[in-house]
């Protein structure tokens, strides 16, 4: 955590313009954060928080209107960095009449990938458990099988980086527990993981530093250790966690900044 | 009990009525048909052309699949044409020659059916003058051109030099050469028929047309075989048979021969033969 | 390159999957028969008949391309989100729209050439039921090049319906401006022609001259490369006339796809 930030994000705002009407809604406003090496750094939030806005416009997908966004010390349109980065969109989708495999080998294509390219997608396909459906196409996929291949597919190429959006939506309790196993594993393996979810038990089991957004802003940055101990008001069902009080309490406005 | 019971009987049902509309759907439209055929040619060629897109080609060829649908049903039913009729065909096959300026057919069928059936000559010739420019590889053109001011104008002067033109075309036939020299040397319109229409049924390949264009070559053929009798009789009596009973006294002929139109040979006082039935293409000959 | 090649054949892949080559045999073996016993009713031209025949459904089978295919390469990617996965996969923009390009034209390579084989097929039979004598003008060189050009014209509209896809995201949209694209660029060549000589007593005001000149310019002339008539006539086009169209065909798709790509790298995907 103490070299060049993997991710940093100063000041940035993003807001965006309907078609055909002069109202802008804001997306994010002065957000500002940043991301060390080896960091499992976990986004929670209320729908419309900008959750999914700020992970796009760390990959360049959307421009920010103002401030500074770097990915490894890069612009994020940099299509270069993208070689280091693993993304899972949300509700991610594939070409329905494709393979896995076939998807997997134009991952290898794409990113340049060295070394055995059949090897690689057994193993990766092991890791998700879809090695029996590596022919079928991605139509009979059911959804929480896509997820899982999608997942495949951010995997592929090992890298420094993932990106995961949602990775948790549509998964069955072993799928979420795989979801968590390779964040574990690649976390272990000194990778960087950025990722939005709604389930807060599991961004609590895993995360390093948790950070709250609420209508485009950032509201607190928390670690876990930080939570422990946090006080559950009496108001709250007894088996809230602490970071669903928290959680609550910031987007009340009662509390925010530092617990 | 099969659940799907009903839903087969209204299939039935359904079936039954649509299938029973067909032929009245086939009379309506045909009915339909020979009014529309009037109002397609009165689009104009340049938004008819623009409005083919890239596919002039099939539009043009259906167009003239619908002309010859129309007039062969005429021809099958023996139905007159009305003179408004004839401008239709005339103003649809400009139509179709200006979607698609190479394209034969239409040409072949303004010859065989303006100039043959309704003596639309001048504009037989005007199509075949545009045919001329824009098929310069191909001699028919400038053959029909020269046939048509030969056999129907009477022009021969002006016949000669069009089967001259057509005569040095490659792939004209060998015979045209000497066409033209015959044409001008004999003057026998007749003769002249026949050889065009060989001509023309060899290259017909519409049953209806072919069997109409062999009607009238049987026809040209007789008229033809009493002529050179009648030329033969007066070489023999130095002077025109008054009539056909004189010939057949001459043992010249053993009968008149029956018209297949259903007409009735009449020989002429100049030894011209002429038929009572509608002929068209010999008409004009009696007209002088 | 290697990157552009890849989401061509992706693409390319997809495309293959989604059966669309069945639809194209069944079609092409429709063609074959209706050509043939269609050109039997004609009196002279049968060649052209059976050629017009075939050349009109090579095109049209092309066409299914630009206007089903293409019309919703976007927007389809964009709503389904597997956009995404190309994206990340270190792709920059540009190499996405060539990319996707590319797997177009390999499609329409492909319908093309399958329906050209079927049209070989019968214009064979059609010689063998009619005979010789009506395939006189019968011109292989003259069809092989009208087929090429038409194949370049393919891929001019193609571009420019990548263009508009790029520009908008709506397919409904899209749609509209690919049919508006394609009935402009057939009839553009048309209606300057009659401006230039209009008939006694119409009056061609200079707005409207203008508007078609500018239009000459912005909208592709598809019409010039439909050499579908002459080549059914069994004429082949000049030499010099080819390379103007291969330099106007190459030209205007490079136009239309560096425009395609910059409207596309300013926009946020959503």
């Amino acid at each position: 955590m103490t070299d060049s930030p993997v991710i940093s994000f100063a000041g940035v705002a993003k807001s965006f313009r309907h078609d055909f009407s002069r109202k802008s809604v804001t997306a994010l406003s002065n957000l500002s954060f940043v991301v060390g090496r080896g960091e499992v750094f976990g986004i929670i939030g209320s729908n419309g928080a900008g959750k999914s806005t700020t992970l796009k416009i760390l990959l360049g997908f959307i421009k920010a209107d103002g401030g500074a966004v770097t990915i490894f010390g890069r612009p994020p349109c940099d299509a270069s960095v993208h070689q280091r980065i693993g993304y899972l969109p949300e509700n991610p989708s594939l070409y329905e009449n494709l393979t896995i495999t076939d998807h997997l080998r134009f991952a290898a294509r794409a990113t340049n990938f060295s070394g055995s390219v059949i090897t690689r997608i057994t193993e990766v396909l092991a890791l998700v458990g879809l090695d029996h459906v590596a022919t079928l196409p991605i139509r009979r996929f059911s959804k929480g099988m896509t997820q899982r291949a999608a997942l495949a597919y951010a995997l592929f190429h090992r890298p420094d980086l993932l990106v995961l959006d949602e990775p948790m939506s549509g998964l069955d309790p072993l799928g979420r527990q795989l979801v968590v196993d390779i964040i574990r594993e690649c976390h272990a393996r000194g990778n960087t993981i950025i990722f939005c979810s709604h389930i807060l038990t599991d961004v609590e089991r895993i995360c390093d530093r948790i950070a709250i957004m609420n209508h485009g802003e950032l509201q607190a940055v928390v670690t876990p250790e930080e939570l422990r101990g946090y006080p559950i008001p009496p108001a709250m069902p007894e088996n809230t966690s602490p970071l669903e009080a928290f959680f609550l309490n910031t987007l009340k406005g009662k509390e925010g900044g530092q617990a | 009990m099969n659940r799907s019971y009903p839903t087969v009987l209204a299939l039935v049902l359904a079936t039954t009525i649509y299938v029973l509309t067909i032929p009245l759907l086939g009379e309506i439209q045909r009915q339909r048909q020979v009014e529309e055929i009037g109002k397609i040619g009165e689009i104009p060629p340049a938004v008819v052309r623009a409005l083919s897109f890239e596919f002039k080609g099939v539009v043009a060829d259906f167009l003239m699949l619908r002309t010859m649908a129309f007039v062969g049903e005429r021809i099958g039913a023996n139905q007159e044409f009305i003179q408004d009729e004839w401008r239709y065909l005339h103003r649809l096959l400009t139509k179709i020659t200006e979607i698609d300026r190479r394209f034969w057919d239409p040409y072949l069928f303004a010859e065989t059916m303006l100039v043959w059936q309704a003596g639309m000559i001048e504009e037989g010739n005007q199509l075949l003058l545009k045919a001329a420019e824009h098929r310069p590889w191909d001699y028919q053109p400038y053959y029909f051109l020269g046939f048509n001011h030969f056999y129907f104008k009477k022009d021969a002067q002006r016949a000669a030099p069009y089967l001259r033109r057509a005569a040095r075309i490659p792939g004209a036939p060998d015979y045209l050469q000497g066409l033209a020299a015959r044409f001008s040397l004999y003057g026998n319109e007749t003769a002249a028929g026949i050889i065009f229409l060989e001509d023309m049924l060899r290259q017909a390949a519409n049953p209806t047309v072919s069997q109409y264009l062999a009607k009238r070559l049987q026809t040209l053929k007789i008229i033809y075989d009493l002529e050179r009798k009648v030329a033969a009789f007066k070489i023999a009596h130095d002077r025109l048979p008054q009539s056909f009973q004189e010939m057949i006294v001459a043992g010249l002929l053993s009968e008149v021969p029956p018209d297949p139109y259903g007409g009735e040979f009449i020989l002429l006082r100049n030894g011209r033969i002429y038929t009572t039935s509608e002929l068209i293409g010999v008409k004009p000959l009696d007209k002088k | 390159m290697k990157k552009i090649i890849a989401i061509a054949l992706l693409s390319f892949q997809e495309g293959l999957r989604q059966r669309v080559l069945y639809g194209i045999m069944i079609f092409a073996l429709f063609l074959i028969t209706t050509s043939v016993l269609l050109s039997g009713m004609f009196m002279r031209d049968i060649a052209k008949i059976t050629i017009d025949f075939c050349l009109a459904a090579i095109s049209a089978g092309g066409l299914l391309v630009p206007f089903f295919l293409a019309v919703n390469l976007l927007a389809r990617d964009i709503e389904r989100r597997t956009i995404f996965s190309l994206l990340s996969r270190a792709i920059s923009r540009a190499q996405y729209v060539l990319g996707k390009f590319g797997g177009l034209v390999l499609l329409t390579v492909t319908i093309v050439a399958i329906l050209s084989v079927s049209a070989a097929v019968a214009i064979w039979v059609s010689k063998l039921l009619y005979g010789d004598y009506f395939f006189q003008h019968l011109h292989i060189p003259a069809l092989l090049v009208a087929v090429s050009i038409q194949l370049l014209g393919l891929l001019v509209f193609t571009a420019v319906v990548v263009l508009w896809s790029c520009i908008s995201t709506s397919s409904f949209l899209v749609t509209l401006l690919a049919i508006a694209t394609y009935i402009i660029g057939h009839t553009m060549e048309e209606l300057i022609r009659f401006m230039a000589t209009p008939p006694p007593g119409v009056e061609v005001s200079p707005v409207v001259q203008k508007t078609l000149s500018a239009a000459l310019y912005i909208f592709p002339n598809l019409a010039a490369f439909d050499l579908k008539l002459a080549a059914a006539h069994g004429l082949m086009p000049s030499g010099h006339e080819i390379i103007f169209l291969l330099s106007y065909g190459v030209g205007y798709t490079a136009a239309a796809l560096c425009l395609a790509i910059i409207f596309f790298q300013r926009r946020d995907l959503l």
